[in-house]
């Protein structure tokens, strides 16, 4: 339920944005959530439709982007994206790492009509 | 017409969490941060670390709960300031209900501030509270499946504690398979076993709680 806390975050950082652009509505964004941030994008929606009333984004669409985890290896420091819960590097089978995406939720994006 | 922002969604939460890191730096805090599922014995190992006592160290507590005061209850009768920070249903602690912590606790008394986290292995994780550190639990009841269904809470924890390691005899809880589990994720992180009722584990959980304390005061 971590997701509502999430969507009302980034309903206030859009209307921030809005207002220092001058625009009233917003009518697409493109979100970038990591994986490990275990986000349900289901709930995360639902969510998103229940507070989105009489806010800047009320037509707004959301483009969710799932970024998969990326891990450094702490050896041969290549980078690879782990198939399971078990990091182990494929170049040289070191254990673990250090993880260089997939733990933020990023705002990339913001569309506001062309009027 | 498309803006770039490029921003980090819970920055919100972020800033004020280094306002919190900015009044324990000012008070010379160090803040701990437990995290768990319901019912894997946070309050106890609290408990147990201020039965047995940190020598030198002054404790203060932060409970977490959605609902009553009976976690800082049991904290408050070993006269240590806490505050029971009540989510009203709210999944996970954020660092405005800190901060907000903060105004109800002699911060000039205090040296080592543990926060009980709201049970849960998902959402609190994200939730930077401005603590120092950041201690998982997992009791022996609950399946060495965690750290493979849970990993985040697993890669940030700079120590996990096994809890409730009494009751290994009784319940399938494959310990390797466990350790395989969290070192998978953070080979280094330390695994402490410790049974509160037995006290196995509870003088190094002490040594480990006291060694997060910068400053150990004389007194």
């Amino acid at each position: 339920m971590h997701e509502l806390s999430i969507v009302t975050s980034l309903i206030e950082q859009v209307e921030q944005i809005c207002k220092e652009q001058g625009k009233d509505c917003v009518s697409k964004i493109d979100l970038r959530i990591g994986f490990l941030e275990h986000i349900n994008t289901e709930t995360f929606l639902f969510m998103f439709e229940q507070v989105k009333e009489g806010t800047c984004m009320e037509q707004a669409k959301i483009n969710l982007i799932i970024e998969p985890i990326k891990i450094r290896c702490r050896k041969c420091l290549n980078f690879y994206e782990p198939e399971d819960s078990i990091w182990i590097c494929p170049h040289c089978n070191e254990v673990g790492g250090e993880i260089v995406q997939g733990t933020e939720i990023i705002l990339e994006s913001i569309y506001f009509d062309d009027n | 017409m498309k803006v770039d922002v490029v921003q980090k969604v819970l920055k919100a939460n972020d800033d004020i969490a280094k306002l919190v890191r900015a009044r324990f730096e000012e008070y010379a805090i160090s803040c701990i941060n437990m995290i768990s599922a319901p019912g894997s014995g946070k309050t106890t190992l609290i408990e147990s670390a201020l039965k047995k006592g940190i020598s030198g160290v002054r404790v203060g507590v932060i409970e977490g709960d959605p609902e009553t005061t009976r976690d800082a209850e049991r904290i408050a009768k070993y006269d240590v300031p806490v505050v029971q920070i009540n989510t009203a249903g709210g999944c996970h602690l954020e660092s405005q209900l800190v901060l907000q912590a903060l105004d109800k606790l002699p911060l000039d008394t205090i040296d080592l501030l543990i926060i009980e986290n709201v049970g849960n292995l998902v959402c609190p994780v994200g939730f930077d509270l401005g603590e120092k550190s950041r201690v998982a639990v997992v009791s022996v009841t609950e399946g060495q499946d965690k750290p493979f269904k849970y990993p985040r809470l697993f890669q940030t924890a700079n120590i996990v504690v096994l809890n409730k390691v009494d009751l290994l005899p009784y319940v399938p809880f494959d310990v390797e398979e466990f350790k395989q589990g969290v070192h998978g994720i953070q080979p280094d992180v330390p695994i402490l076993h410790v049974s509160c009722t037995h006290g196995d584990g509870v003088e190094q959980w002490v040594n480990w709680l006291k060694g997060q304390v910068d400053k150990p005061t004389n007194g």
